[in-house]
Parts: C-alpha cells; structure tokens; sequence
C-alpha cells in the first residue's frame, strides 16, 4: 500500500501541468490582455511602442506593471492608468474596468473611429463599444470579439483569436 | 521507514510543482483553462432580468452550474444539474424526473411550476406545460455552457409557469466545440453514452456547430420495492434508448438553432404474467422537436433589440398491452401530441439618466394541442380531444439607480389567453449596497400558473368547472455578501402566500384547487475557494409550508442541504471532486419517507485541452433513497450506488 502511494505521488509530479493554480483574477487579466496585443493589427504605421492603458482598476494596473517587468518588455510596451479621458488617445490598447453605462460612455466619448482596441470586463461594456468583452463565470475568463467595431476603426484580429472567443460579432 | 517515504515523495511533488509554476506566461488556450482561485467580482447573468446583466448590477439572486462542474461531478442529465442548486430536489420514477423548490413538490405536476428556457427560448411543452429534464431533453449535457437558476416568483417578466423559479440552459459556442468533440460513457448499470460534436468557426466569425448524441441504458433495475421474483427475471427487457440531434448556426447579430430528441423506454409489463408466462412490452415513446431564430444586437447607442421566433413539436405516445378475455392480446395507444410556435420581442432603452428601461412582448400560439387514444379494434377508451390557443404578453422593466448605491427596479406585466383571464403581475425589488460588496435585496414578486390544457380537458370531461388560475406572492429579503476575494455568502428569508394551487383529485382524474398555503424559508450558501484550486459551494435551506389549518402539504422536505468541493491533487491535472446532498424526511400521501444523505466521488484528470477522463462513483454508501413523484402512491427508489466512467477527446487542427 505504502508503495502504491509513493508511486502514485511521484507519477503525480511528473504528469503535464495545466499551469498556474496561482494567478488573482487581476493577473489573470494582465495575461489576457497581453496576449490580446500579440493576436491584434492595428491599422499603419504599427506603433513603435505599445501603450497599454488601465481604467477603475489600480490591482490590474500593478499586475499589467509586473506582467511587463516578468516578460522584459518594458522597451516595447509602456502601462499607464488613466485618471481622465483627455490621454485616452494616445492609447493602443483601453481596458475599462467595471465602469458603469456613463463611466464607459465618458471614456468613450472622443474615440470615435480611433484605432485602439477597447476591452471591457463587463458584458454592458461589451455591449456598449468595447472590442473585447472579457467576462467571467464562475470559474474561469473567457473573452468576446465584436469584430465589426473593430474592423471599423481599422483594427484586425488573427484567425487564432477569433477561433479562441466565445462569441465574435 | 514507509513514513520517511512518503514524506519524500510529498516533498517531490511540492519541488516539481514549484519548478513548474515559475515557467513562462501561458498561451491563449492554457489562459482560457486557467481556474480563478478568487471568486470573479463580476459574472454575467440573464435569467433573473430577462437581459445579460454583470451579477453586481443583478436585482435577483441567481446560481449558475457552469460545464467545468458538470464535467468535473459527471453530470449526466439536466435533473442532475439541477439537482445541485440550493434548495432543490428532483424525484425520478425512470420515466420521468420531476422538481420540487421552496417547500413545494406537488406530486404529477411535471414541473410545469418552473419555466424553463434555452438560450433564452421558453421550452415547457404546451400541453401540460412540462419541464423535461431527462433523456427526451434535445440538449446533450456536453453542448451546454452554464445552468442559471433564478429561484423564486417572475412573472412580471416571463408570464406564466414562472412560479417557484426561472432555469436557462446556456449553449456552448464553437470555442469550446471547434473541430471534432466527442465524449463516451459507461456505468456499472448498463447506461452508455456517446456523443460526437463537429464545430466550426469562419474567419469572419462565423460560428456552427453539429451534435449527435446517443444513450441506451439496458436492464435497468425496476425503481421500486418488492418487486416479484417472476418479474425481476424479465429485467432485461427493462430498457431505455434516446437520440439526441442539436444544430447552432450564429452569425453577427442572428443565431439559427434546430434540435431534436427522441426516447423510447420499453418495460415489462407485470400484469401480462398473472394470464402468460412471457411479458408483453408496454413502451413510452417520447419525440421533441424546436426551430428557433434570434436577433440580439444594439440599434443604437441607447437601444438594444432583441427578436425571437421559433416553433416546437412535442409528442408522447404510450403503448400499453392488456389481455383480452379470449387470451389475445391488444394494445391501448394514448397519445399527446403538441405543436406551437413563440414570438418574442424586446427592446431596451437607455437613454435616460440613472435608468435602463425594457419593454417586451411574448406570444405564443399553439397550433395544436391534442389527446387522443386508440386500439385496433375500436372500444370505449377510444377518444380524441384537440385544441388550440393564443396567449400573450407584454411587459416593462425599469432599473433605476437612484445613488450609487441604491438601485430600484419595478416591473408589470399583462398576460391573456383564450381559455383564462388577463392577469397583471408587479414586482418590486430594492437593491442597497449598505458596505463595500455587501448587499440587502428586498424583493416582492408575484406569479401564476393558468390551468393547462390537460386540465382544462379532464375537468371539462366531466363537467366541472375548470380550475381557476394558481397565484403565488413572495416577499424575500436577501444579504449578498463577499467577505474577501475569496469568501462570498448569500442569505434570503421569504414567505410567500400561494392561492389555488391545482391539484388532482384522488379519486378521479379531475383538478380542483386547493385551499391557501403559507410558505416560508430560509436560504443560505457560500462560495469559497482557496489559491490552490480548492474550492468549496455549500448551500443550506430550510423550509415549511403548510395549507391553511397547518396541515403539511405533500414532498416538501423541511431541510435540503449541498456541499460541493474540489481539490486539485498535487500539481499534477488530477482533480477530485465530491458532492453531498441531505434531505429531510418528508410526508406524501401518508407515506412517511426517511431523511437521506447521499455522496458521490469523482477523479478527473485532464491532458492540455483535447482529453479528459472522469472516474466516479455515486451515492457512495448506496443509501436507500425513497420518494413519490405522481399521485399512484407508489414509491421510487432513487440513485442507487453508480460507478461511472467518461472520456471526451477533442481534436481540432488549429
């Protein structure tokens, strides 16, 4: 029986690992959100330095922080959290955060055909402008793509992106 | 000496773990399979508003199954998810699989006290306005996404049925069925299962997906207790085989939906032994069908639509043997054969400072509703009974969020048909955030339930009057609670007042109604998870209801108790899960049945995305689980002990 038990732990350590049991809703977020640059085109010129910025969300600005930091790609991309939407257009990528109809209508109001690609946390931001719906259930993020709007203001998504997305609109 | 070992092996396990932990950022994929080790602050919800709502914005408490539990606990049917919401219970007598909540279970009701949607789209049949929960549901348990269940009264928003609560069935999309999808499974008992899932996603986005399934459960033990020797030697011609066929086209704003069932459980019958040494057959042959079309999008900044069409088929034939005095055998044919069609509407407007506003409108037509029965040689059982109806809806819904955090929302709704009276329904719920992420909700709703076709047939059959429609009024009080990110609770407290509750008669096949019953709850749960992946659901509800005079009404069980928890094993992708449920002991029709705990058991293990393999056992210490589900008196033996063992395997060539 002990030997049983020896060897089912060690098998056990060997196996595949699924990843990270260890990353905060927050990290888990920062991650997408990188991912989500490395999958999006934006229109040309290609930005020379990708700028990621956070809104309503100070945990997910520091884990954004620490993603670039862990990544070493502070030379290619720079994070910045907003206080207000008159930097929102110098902006690639506008992660809004559990903001309410007139928060989101507020950050969106002057990027009207903008190249930048917006991701909500909300399924009321999705459906109010953003590109990107990032959405929990109970265990787990998944993400939409509203590939209209995107298209619109110049924007593509590769086929592996779209493919991976719950819902594409 | 072995101690030493095992504390060895421990500490290998915890070094490889930790080596793999600090490896680079997961890809997309690993992303998406990643398990939240905090409870999310925000989750999406539509059942409890009638429109996709964040769960903090929610004026209703909702619980959700999502596809990871029900993988992770090898459900194996609808019932069994439910089964898992608090303060739920499901009886099955193999034929059927009927639910009971807040107190009320009446026996032979098939379910038609709960809506139930897919996707959104209403799919109680229209004859007895039954939930189908088992087999002859057209949704194979692997196609769905997540199970909401909005408990308590809604008819302000959904009309009719909408009395004890409200259960979405939420489909999968292609990110989750692309490729080829299949999963096989097999019990101790004789049940298998297979389905196959072809999905595909375009570069414009596109989504499709096709699904076959397939069960067949041979020799089932009959539910029942003391059965006769010279009977239990035809069990295996106790059987049960259903079909499952499910189509989802999505494109842009507009989703394209056909599915299809069919199920046919043959048994013996006892009574052909008492004249014959071999059984005749008796089968239950149950076919659904649904067509559904939906258009979900923004018109503008302020306004959201939202259209549905769809029609639905549904027929349950029986073919009951009986022995003729000359020894030959003939066959009763009753049958019940439904077609309708629904029309749905809403938009939603959001123009207004401080309120989203929502006007809607339901219509449902039912082209045919029919009973009939016949043999091969004509006799007096013969009949035919058809029909057919309009009923229709229309509603409004306004959120008004009065501060930050106090928010408001009332709604009305109009409901009448051809064969009852027009009914208004309000609700009345006040949300006040009185701390950070701790809520009060306070809530009045109402519903009713229109006395459906069969029981409109069988009394006017016999010249009574039918019985009026059945109304429920809840007032409830809820505490929403998230302790830490990791720790949330929830608490509601409701009394409801239920008028002329239909009920069949004991002695002949006629409803009538019964006289007012109080009932009165308390609901409790938390969710609690920890870093590792551990995490833990236990929900606790206590409930009375009584007619008036304090007379106890049947299966209402004054205690139900659920305890989920899983626990990742070592950092390897083995994951056990186990599941407990606890039931009171509760009075029917003078039966008293004994209180019962049952547990089950699951290991899963999961390679990368494209395998998982799910070993279980259920109802572990095989406790004798007894309940009455119909007014025969008889009763059914639930969930005896089951090994089960699944295995779905992906492939897709991105």
């Amino acid at each position: 029986m002990t030997k049983a038990i020896i060897a089912l732990c060690i098998f056990i350590s060997y196996l595949p690992f699924s990843y990270a049991q260890g990353l905060s809703e927050n990290e888990l977020k920062a991650a997408f959100l990188y991912r989500f640059s490395q999958f999006s085109k934006w229109p040309p010129p290609p930005p020379d330095k990708l700028s990621f910025c956070v809104v309503g969300n100070h945990e997910l600005y520091k884990a954004v922080l620490a993603l670039f930091d862990t990544q070493n790609i502070q030379n290619s991309s720079e994070v910045i959290e907003l206080p207000s939407n008159e930097q929102a257009q110098l902006c690639d990528i506008l992660f809004l955060s559990q903001q309410n109809r007139q928060q989101t209508q507020y950050w969106l109001a002057e990027l009207e055909h903008q190249p930048i690609l917006v991701v909500a946390d909300t399924s009321e931001g999705f459906r109010q402008g953003a590109m990107i719906g990032l959405i929990a259930d109970a265990n787990n993020l998944s993400f939409r793509i509203n590939l209209t709007d995107a298209k619109r203001r110049g924007l593509n998504f590769s086929a592996h992106l779209l493919k991976l997305a719950s819902e594409v609109r | 000496m072995s101690g030493s070992y095992i504390a060895l092996s421990l500490s290998m396990s915890v070094f490889f773990s930790t080596q793999v932990l600090s490896k680079s950022l997961p890809d997309l994929e690993a992303l998406l399979g990643q398990q939240l080790n905090q409870l999310p602050t925000n989750t999406q919800i539509s059942t409890a508003s009638r429109i996709e709502r964040s769960s903090s914005d929610s004026m209703a408490i909702t619980h959700v199954v999502t596809d990871k539990d029900i993988r992770q606990f090898n459900l194996q049917s609808i019932a069994d998810i439910i089964a898992l919401f608090a303060g739920v219970t499901t009886r099955d007598d193999s034929s059927f699989i009927y639910v009971g909540a807040r107190g009320i279970g009446r026996p032979g009701d098939f379910n038609s006290r709960f809506l139930f949607l897919l996707d959104g789209t209403r799919i109680n049949e229209n004859l007895l306005d039954a939930g189908l929960l088992g087999y002859e549901n057209f949704v194979d348990v692997g196609l769905i996404e997540r199970v909401e269940f909005s408990p308590g009264a809604s008819a302000a928003l959904y009309g009719n049925n909408a009395l004890l609560g409200v259960i979405n069935i939420v489909t999968k999309t292609t990110s989750k069925l692309r490729g080829v999808n299949t999963a096989v499974s097999i019990t101790n008992d004789g049940a298998q299962h297979a389905r196959a899932t072809i999905g595909f996603r375009s570069s414009s986005g596109s989504d499709s997906w096709l699904s076959i399934s397939k069960t067949k459960i041979n020799a089932i033990p009959y539910p029942v207790l003391n059965v006769p020797a010279e009977l239990i030697k035809w069990q295996h011609l106790n059987d049960d085989e259903s079909t499952r066929l499910m189509f989802s086209h999505q494109r842009g704003s507009l989703q394209f939906q056909a599915a299809g069932s069919k199920r046919k459980r043959i048994f013996p019958d006892g009574f052909s032994l008492i004249s014959q040494a071999t059984p005749e057959l008796e089968e239950l042959t149950s076919e659904a069908y649904l067509f559904a079309l939906t258009f979900d999008d923004t018109l503008s900044e302020d306004i959201e639509a939202y259209f549905h069409i769809s029609t639905h088929g549904n027929d349950l034939e029986r073919s009951i043997p009986f022995i003729l005095p000359n020894g030959d055998v003939e066959f009763d044919r009753p049958r019940n054969s439904g077609r309708w069609s629904n029309l749905d509407g809403q938009l939603m407007f959001l123009g207004l400072d401080s309120h989203e506003l929502m006007v809607g409108f339901d219509f449902q037509k039912d082209h045919r509703q029919e009973f009939s029965a016949s043999s091969s040689i004509p006799n007096e059982f013969n009949f035919e009974q058809k029909n057919n109806e309009s009923r229709y809806g229309l509603y409004i819904q306004d959120l008004w969020r009065l501060t930050p955090n106090l928010k408001f929302q009332w709604a009305l709704r109009y409901d009448n048909s051809d064969f009852s009276s027009a009914r208004w329904s309000p609700s009345f719920s006040l949300k006040y955030n009185f701390a950070e992420k701790h809520s009060l909700l306070v809530r009045h709703n109402r519903a009713f339930r229109v006395a459906n076709f069969l029981e409109r047939y069988a009394n006017t059959a016999f010249n009574i009057d039918i019985p009026k429609n059945e109304t429920i009024k809840y007032n409830e009080v809820s505490l929403i609670q998230k302790w830490t990110p990791s720790l949330s609770s929830f608490t509601t407290l409701y009394k409801a007042n239920i008028k002329n509750l239909i009920h069949e008669d004991f002695f002949a096949p006629i409803y009538f109604n019964t006289p007012p019953i109080r009932s009165k709850g308390l609901e409790l749960g938390i969710d609690k998870r920890w870093h590792a992946g551990m995490s833990l659901v236990a929900s606790m509800a206590f409930q009375r209801s009584e007619l008036e005079g304090g007379f106890g009404i049947a299966n209402s069980p004054k205690f139900i108790g659920q305890l989920r928890f899983s626990v990742p094993l070592g950092a390897s992708n083995f994951l056990l899960s186990l599941h407990s449920n606890a039931v009171s002991k509760r009075k029917s029709f003078g039966y008293q049945l004994p209180a019962f705990s049952s547990h089950d058991a699951s290991i899963n293990w999961q390679s990368t995305n494209s395998l998982f393999i799910a070993l279980g056992v259920r109802n572990i210490t095989n406790e004798k689980i007894l309940e009455i589900t119909s007014d025969g008196f008889i009763p059914y033996v639930q969930r005896r002990r089951q090994i089960h063992l699944s295995i779905n395997w992906s492939w897709s060539n991105d």
